[in-house]
């Protein structure tokens, strides 16, 4: 696949009734093995699998638990699981849903020559798709596609924290949803009935199955690491050669603007976010008032399992065991990695660029604002810099680029604001501060800021995994001397190591990646290579310091977690929680900012001080362990010493020791 | 050929194997067969005696055989079966199987030229003919080894030089020799091909081969699927081919054990009509009864498809003499079992000619049943068929023999009804199409049949039949007739001469088989034909190819499948080679899926490269241990099973 081609969806529909819509012809394509089943029929056939009676089994005699009691307790689950496609539900979600889209967005894109490919695929192998996750409105928007596209309409992974909301639940588990709880880790029978759920599925490709590989949504805008349990679980049925092949297909679905925004910058910054109910989302309804802009949908390159697995999989070693019984091969554990960071890669790859995520970029780095002029001038470069690399950025061709930032402003008038004076502001309450403030007080006014600037920063997120490769060999790069290769490898995979929860690596591939970001910067006159040495060109310099300023908020925020855990948390031996730990760093980060010692809110945010714990734990730098099923956390101090140092060689930090007084000793107990 | 006594006695009737010009009384014939056993009991180290006693017992019985010496004057050089039996196509432009042996015999079948063009995409307009009749200047020149050919030519056994007789000896039936047949020539042919006649002339032979290090592939009926008889090209000593075809007596017969001995080469047909006219059986039938021999059995773990009754060869197999180079082996006595270390016998079986020969085989023999009795059933689809099969073998009530036919071989068996015969109506015609496709709804593109025979007592078969039939219903599996059973089993027989048929008109075809445990058995008849297709597609092959499968025997714990696969090669460069690569690909997902790497075929050189992933590099290095102690100067250079390493030879 190379340049996805786009149609707008929505644009035929304008003049068409919703009734219309919903009432239409809809037969999609069946793959080939099915075998016809009402969603009533796969929970039977669950809960007469061989797994889960073998569970059930062994389940009674270990426990004093009868056979009856855990067949009923594998109904209930299957019940609570399970999904209830149907036509009528989706002839009236076509309905609701075309009147929603219609009036939230100006356009929904796809890539409908792509999708109709897929749909003769479809025939062939069971099919996962796999989408970003971003919005709520991932869930329906791939079925609303699916429906228009003649696509058959997939059954869909979701997490069991919709299925409490009334109507919202039924309507959800009809048009194709099942539940999966969020932690089942050690009820056997449960992953048993899940695993079977899943797999009965994907076996007989009643459906396409639709999940999402990252877990749970990002609020960050950034992708977050992938889970392997459910795509393990789903490809398992080739493995053991139960289906020929399975079609993996990554999705990438860009919002201009998302619903959620506000809230995940609230989040971010651990203001609760309330629980899933209908009635907060008949509240939200101020929401579909405004104007999001496009969305994207673009469906990636089909990935054949079997070709993947080609010459890496030994499959007949499941010919050694009931298939009922998982079992994953060490070689099988690599390859699900492999295949959902792959996923994951591929969905960045098509993730396609918001005007407003370069405006962000832009503004992310001069927090007073900028003339229009100026915003537009660098938010074209920033464009070359970024299309340079690969990325798909929604930038018409044709259209004056002060008129694509003023829309991609308006859009974001929550945000920032053209202002008469022809700069374009954050929207910030008034910086004049009352003389006597108490600490609270300065601290909700900081909150309140910082919750504006968050949502420049996911702005700014969508950008990042399209320089993270070339910004931390620029970052490891001095900006005044030159390099060997080697040394600025070994600080590059320093780098990558520490940020690899913050961002998508492949894994095992730094050096290839390395070797990839060097030569693309060689060749944009950025770096030069010369008698085995690199530096950074003069005409590179704006790049470099472009991107150090981009990225540096991140070895900033893991900084801050150094401090924290070097200061505070040493004297208790018995271990901290994640919440324990990133609620105090972020006090910490707090009255840094309010000092005036650092400028960057987002250090503010928890999910990056959370990624800073797993990331020094991956390092070996803070030890995990377990009590009363707690998972908890002890500094080493001496390794986080020694991070501290080797950020501090990267990106200028504010000094401790005069400011040591504003630095509380024990702010988190 | 000899006739026999039609009423034979009841106890030892090692007499009716006799000419009728020998005079000996029943007395002293029961003499000489106690006294082989008594011969066997000495052990392996009284070979020379044994021999003797040997001599004395051939007179026993010697069997005119229907294949003659020089097979090519009965057989096909360049393809499958007699001479006389082939398809050809007819003036009318229909397919007709010309000869008189089968019960096709000169018969028209007017569908199948269709049935072949459209899922073959071929068109029987388009003939690739095969090369004019072998001359011998076709045929490499033989390596002699002179003082090897010295000696033979003073023991008193028969020998051959002459370039047909060795190039006949030169192959098996793959479609890739098959293919050189028909349009190229082997790089590499036996230089001699020796007849011995006798258990000692073996042992000779084996001997002066080991003194002046001489190659020797045992031959035994010349129908290997495997490419175990094909010369390695590099061997550079002399290679003589071994043909077993004259040691073809039945030794003994021996009723109160019911057993029976006979020579290795005797092959499959002669056995059992000798046999049958005793009014007995080994009921051991694998499709290539007509032409392969009883030694080839042994050394390839051959399967019959009435084993469920009478087991596999491994379960026939009373014992066993293989010369070696190091020796004979064989067991001190003729017990159903013993514990005594591992089974040499299943060192024997399946060493494929890369140990020994074998010469003399005592097998398990059955009286001929009272009741024959064959059956069929249709099933709405292969998954019901294998569900019911697989039940049948849970309840242990599988007839003799129980084979299930896709829906596409069921359409092959539709498309080779002749024009005539009560016996070849078609299963559709037989069971009113009417009734099975409307008003029971079967679809004609789903459903598939099981044939069956019974075998037994009258009240026995009858039983299992009500039983199996019981079964089947559970399954929605109706009943469809002797007829159509029979029929099926007929055309096991004819099916074999169909590739030649396609071969004239650029359709290459070939079957293969795999052992499979139940529960995979769908997955992986369906992945494997997946794979067919698109490997197929993938490789250029222009037209869809017949893929095509079978669930032919039952087990406890499994079932055996056998796969045909066709497809036209018009526009291809190599068709071979396009060929061998989906034929490796689909094994590779046979394994994958759990399946066997074979389950009577062996492994020849076509499957070594699976070998030690199937039974662990240990177990290649506990087969090379026992190669280099029996012949460590690799006398038996077939080079099938397992690679030495050169420097070790």
């Amino acid at each position: 696949m190379s340049r996805p081609e786009y149609e707008d969806i929505l644009e035929g529909k304008r003049q068409y009734s919703d009734l219309g819509f919903s009432m239409e012809a809809y037969d999609p394509p069946r793959y080939k093995h099915c075998k016809p089943r009402t969603p009533e029929k796969v929970k039977e056939d669950v809960l007469n699998s061989t797994r889960v009676l073998s569970v059930i089994e062994q389940l009674a005699a270990e426990t004093d638990q009868s056979e009856d009691d855990l067949l009923s307790q594998a109904r209930a689950m299957v019940e609570e699981m399970g999904h209830n496609l149907r036509m009528r539900s989706i002839r009236f979600f076509a309905y609701f849903l075309n009147k929603i889209f219609k009036a939230l967005y100006k356009r929904i894109y796809v890539n409908g020559d792509d999708l109709e490919k897929l749909a003769k695929m479809s025939k062939d192998q069971p099919v996962l798709l796999l989408p970003s996750h971003r919005s709520y409105i991932d869930f329906l928007m791939l079925s609303y596609v699916a429906y228009c596209y003649d696509f058959p309409l997939p059954v869909i992974a979701a997490g069991a924290d919709f299925m409490g909301m009334k109507f919202v639940g039924t309507l959800l588990r009809n048009c194709g949803a099942f539940f999966m709880r969020r932690s089942f880790g050690s009820d056997r029978l449960y992953w048993a009935v899940f695993t079977e759920y899943v797999q009965t599925l994907i076996r007989n490709g009643d459906s396409p199955m639709e999940f999402f590989v990252e877990g749970t949504r990002s609020r960050t805008s950034k992708s977050l690491s992938p889970k392997f349990g459910l795509l393990s679980a789903a490809i398992e049925p080739f493995l053991t050669g139960s289906v020929y092949d399975i079609t993996v297909v990554p999705i990438s679905i860009s919002y201009d603007r998302r619903l959620e925004e506000t809230l995940y910058a609230r989040e971010l910054l651990g203001i609760p976010k309330p629980k899933e109910s209908t009635s907060g989302l008949v509240k939200a309804r101020s929401v579909l008032q405004e104007n999001y802009g496009n969305i994207h949908v673009c469906f990636g390159e089909p990935l054949s399992v079997r070709k993947l697995a080609e010459g890496r999989i030994d499959r007949s070693v499941h010919g050694l065991h009931p298939r009922h019984m998982s079992m994953f091969t060490s070689e099988e554990h690599t390859f699900v990695q492999h295949l959902a960071h792959q996923v994951i890669l591929a969905q960045q790859k098509y993730m396609v660029i918001s005007p407003w995520s370069l405006v962000a970029a832009v503004l992310s780095q001069h927090p007073q604002g900028l003339l229009l002029k100026k915003l537009v001038h660098e938010v074209v470069w920033l464009k070359k810099q970024a299309v340079g690399l690969g990325a798909f950025v929604n930038w018409p061709a044709k259209a004056d680029p002060s008129n694509i930032v003023k829309s991609a402003v308006e859009l974001h008038h929550h945000v920032v604001t053209l202002g008469a004076d022809g700069r374009v502001v954050l929207n910030l309450l008034s910086p004049t501060r009352p003389k006597m403030e108490t600490e609270m007080a300065r601290k909700h006014r900081l909150m309140e800021e910082a919750e504006v600037r968050l949502m420049v920063v996911t702005g700014t997120n969508q950008l990042l995994h399209v320089f993270v490769r070339v910004a931390l060999v620029l970052m490891a790069l001095s900006k005044d001397r030159s390099q060997t290769r080697d040394e600025l490898f070994r600080i590059f995979g320093f780098l990558r190591r520490l940020l690899e929860k913050d961002f998508i690596f492949m894994p095992g591939q730094d050096k290839q990646d390395f070797d990839t970001a060097v030569q693309y910067l060689s060749r944009a006159h950025v770096v030069e290579e010369r008698g085995g040495f690199i530096r950074v060109t003069d005409s590179g310099k704006k790049l470099q310091s472009f991107l150090h300023e981009m990225f540096s908020p991140f070895l900033l925020g893991y900084w801050t977690m150094c401090q924290y855990l070097l200061t505070a948390s040493s004297d208790d031996p018995r271990g901290s929680t994640t919440q324990q730990l990133t609620r105090g760093a972020q006090d910490m980060a707090a009255t840094l900012l309010t000092n005036g010692l650092v400028k960057r809110f987002e250090i503010l945010s928890l999910d990056m001080l959370g990624n800073s714990i797993t990331s020094f734990v991956s390092m070996g730098a803070v030890k995990k362990f377990k009590s009363n099923g707690h998972a908890l956390f002890l500094p080493v101090q001496g390794e986080i010493f020694s991070l501290s140092k080797q950020i501090e060689t990267i990106i200028a930090v504010p000094d401790l020791k005069t400011a040591v007084q504003v630095i509380p000793v024990k702010s988190r107990l | 050929m000899f006739s026999f006594l039609s009423s034979f006695s009841v106890t030892m009737s090692c007499a009716s194997f006799r000419r009728s010009t020998n005079k000996k009384d029943a007395k002293s014939r029961r003499f000489e067969t106690i006294l082989g056993h008594v011969s066997s009991n000495d052990g392996p180290k009284s070979a020379p005696d044994k021999g003797k006693a040997q001599l004395e017992m051939q007179q026993c019985g010697e069997v005119k055989s229907v294949i003659s010496k020089h097979r090519q004057e009965v057989l096909k050089w360049n393809g499958w079966g007699y001479k006389d039996s082939k398809f050809i196509i007819n003036k009318k432009g229909l397919a007709e199987f010309v000869g008189e042996r089968y019960r096709l015999s000169g018969m028209v079948l007017p569908s199948l030229v269709t049935w072949m063009e459209k899922n073959t995409g071929g068109d029987i307009q388009h003939i690739s003919p095969a090369q004019p009749e072998r001359k011998p200047e076709d045929v490499p020149e033989p390596v002699t080894n002179e003082d090897f050919l010295k000696d033979v030519s003073e023991l008193d056994i028969s020998y051959s030089q002459d370039p047909l007789d060795r190039e006949f000896h030169a192959h098996g039936h793959t479609l890739h020799e098959i293919f050189i047949l028909r349009e190229g020539r082997f790089k590499r042919v036996p230089d001699i091909v020796i007849w011995p006649g006798s258990h000692d002339d073996v042992v000779k032979v084996v001997r002066l081969a080991t003194k002046h290090n001489v190659c020797i592939i045992p031959y035994g009926g010349g129908t290997t699927v495997s490419g175990a008889l094909l010369c390695p090209e590099e061997e550079t000593r002399m290679i003589v081919s071994l043909d077993m075809s004259q040691m073809n007596n039945i030794l003994w017969l021996d009723e109160k054990n019911l057993t029976m001995c006979a020579e290795g080469g005797i092959i499959g047909q002669d056995l059992e009509r000798e046999l049958n006219l005793k009014g007995f059986t080994t009921g051991h039938e694998p499709d290539s009864i007509e032409f392969s021999s009883l030694g080839g059995w042994v050394a390839t773990r051959s399967s019959g498809m009435k084993k469920n009754i009478y087991g596999n060869i491994e379960d026939l197999v009373v014992h066993v003499r293989m010369v070696t180079p190091r020796g004979v082996i064989e067991k001190n006595c003729q017990v159903p079992r013993m514990s005594t270390g591992p089974d040499i016998h299943h060192v024997i079986m399946g060493s494929e000619g890369t140990l020994g020969v074998v010469t003399e085989v005592t097998m398990k023999i059955r009286p001929l049943p009272e009741m024959k009795k064959y059956g069929s059933v249709i099933f709405r689809n292969f998954e019901d068929g294998v569900a019911c099969l697989r039940e049948i073998a849970r309840q242990r009530c599988a007839p003799s023999s129980i084979r299930l036919m896709d829906n596409m071989q069921f359409q092959f068996g539709q498309a080779l009804k002749p024009q005539a015969g009560s016996i070849f109506t078609s299963f559709v015609d037989g069971l009113k199409k009417m009734y099975i496709t409307k008003w029971k709804g079967f679809d004609p593109n789903e459903l598939c049949v099981a044939t069956l025979l019974f075998e037994g007592a009258k009240e026995e078969v009858l039983a299992q039949e009500k039983r199996v039939y019981e079964i089947a219903s559970q399954f929605r599996g109706l009943p469809a007739g002797e007829e159509n059973g029979q029929r099926g089993y007929m055309l096991t027989f004819v099916i074999a001469y169909l590739r030649d048929l396609g071969l004239e008109h650029y359709i290459v075809s070939e079957s293969f088989e795999t052992s499979v445990p139940w529960d995979r058995v769908l997955d992986l008849c369906r992945n494997v034909k997946e794979r067919l297709t698109r490997e197929c597609h993938e490789k250029g092959v222009q037209f869809p190819p017949m893929n095509t499968c079978r669930v032919t025997q039952t087990y406890d714990s499994g079932a055996c499948v056998y796969f045909y696969f066709a497809f036209n090669y018009r526009g291809l460069s190599d068709p071979v080679h396009v060929y061998e690569e989906v034929e490796n690909a689909a094994r590779d997902e046979i394994l994958a899926c759990g399946g066997s790497l074979s389950h009577h075929h062996g492994v020849g050189k076509l499957r070594k490269k699976w070998l030690s992933q199937t039974v662990s590099d240990v177990g290649i290095g506990m087969m090379k241990a026992v190669k280099q102690y029996t012949d460590p100067q690799n006398i038996f250079g077939s080079n099938n099973l397992i690679t030495l390493e050169k420097a070790k030879l």
